[in-house]
């Protein structure tokens, strides 16, 4: 269990870990996705992974240009199929740590059902799912996670269709560790990232990042500061929303309305993928 | 007393470390990077109390919070 961040610079991080040739990086001023990366090498550098012996898979979209900037190897899959291409690298060595980036359009979107069925496996792999709730790269069409009422360039006129989530689908299929941080305070995203290495089995991490270029322009939300205060206040910790649902006066309940919550949704174990195989090669002496 | 390294050649001047800033120490400067953004500065160090918040929310590991007489590589 970590009992604490561990003091390094953005100048250690970088010599360690980063391909300094691709930067800068190719993001917009005020996404969050470089950030997600940061978090992500911080939460490495915490467990102390072997880069060597660590490989990233990326789908289709912004999310999955991280895995090149990152001194390790990587798979920058087709879209959608970054889960299958994963779940191909553990099962063919499971000596290898799996992490993978992807977008809520990518991963939950058209990846919708290798999710479903890489948690239902519960292959051992960290899925870091990167949600700014639209396509950013293609010209922010609408993704599943758009919110309610939420304008993009296939939904002008508000969404109707109600959002996804991610969250909860995976818990209901049980998988192993989910959590969901905003990427505006960096304590937690770090933390969970680094539990969900460490977690034996399929860990999802939703980060939920701004994207003032696709959907904040549409929606209200163009200016950084503005954006970035929005996640700080649209995103209530999962104990205070069960606090508000059970004794919160109508007035409070009616506030989480359109709100987001944020922690660790479940964090249990649950037979992996490779110790079923293991138990059938012995079983039946393959 | 702490200072910050600013790699000009990674920032973009998007400014976030400037707002989330607790002490409000950074400031956007008015001189121009060779990237053609506004880079921050660290105009109150004074007030700066080295929480490295900025060090850890910049998207471009564009800044270094050093103490006084301390280098990181």
């Amino acid at each position: 269990m970590a009992t604490g961040l561990k003091i390094k610079t953005a100048a250690e991080l970088r010599t360690n870990y980063l391909r300094r040739e691709m930067f800068p990086t190719i993001f917009c001023d005020g996404c969050g996705l470089g950030n997600v990366l940061n978090y992500t090498l911080w939460a490495i550098d915490e467990v102390g992974l072997d880069l060597d012996r660590t490989v990233f898979v990326s789908g289709i979209g912004c999310s999955s240009r991280l895995p090149g900037y990152i001194n390790a190897d990587g798979l920058h899959a087709t879209h959608g199929r970054a889960l299958a291409f994963a779940s191909g690298i553990r099962a063919a060595n499971p000596d290898l740590t799996v992490i993978v980036f992807t977008g809520d359009g990518d991963g939950a979107g058209i990846g919708g059902n290798h999710l479903l069925h890489t948690i239902r496996r519960n292959m051992d792999v960290t899925v870091i799912l990167v949600n700014n709730f639209t396509y950013g790269m293609t010209g922010g069409q609408s993704a599943p996670t758009t919110p309610d009422g939420g304008f993009s360039s296939t939904t002008p006129y508000g969404n109707i269709e109600h959002p996804l989530d991610i969250c909860e689908l995976a818990k209901a299929l049980g998988a192993p560790y989910v959590a969901r941080w905003p990427v505006v305070s960096p304590a937690q995203p770090v933390k969970s990232i680094a539990e969900g290495i460490r977690k034996r089995g399929f860990a999802l991490i939703e980060m939920l990042t701004p994207c003032p270029t696709a959907y904040g322009r549409r929606n209200g939300l163009k200016e950084i500061e503005q954006i970035w205060r929005w996640y700080r206040e649209h995103t209530v910790l999962l104990d205070e929303w069960e606090w508000v649902e059970q004794f919160g006066s109508p007035e409070e309940r009616e506030a989480l309305r359109g709100k987001l919550k944020i922690g660790v949704f479940q964090d249990t174990e649950r037979e992996t993928f490779e110790d079923r195989w293991a138990a059938l090669v012995a079983r039946e002496k393959l | 007393m702490h200072t910050i390294q600013i790699d000009e050649g990674w920032c973009k001047g998007c400014a976030l470390c400037v707002i989330y800033c607790p002490t409000r120490a950074l400031q956007v400067a008015a001189r121009f990077s060779p990237r053609g953004v506004h880079p921050p500065e660290l105009v109150r160090p004074e007030r700066c109390n080295g929480c490295r918040l900025c060090e850890l929310l910049c998207p471009d590991f564009a800044i270094t919070v050093t103490e006084e007489g301390r280098v990181h590589a």
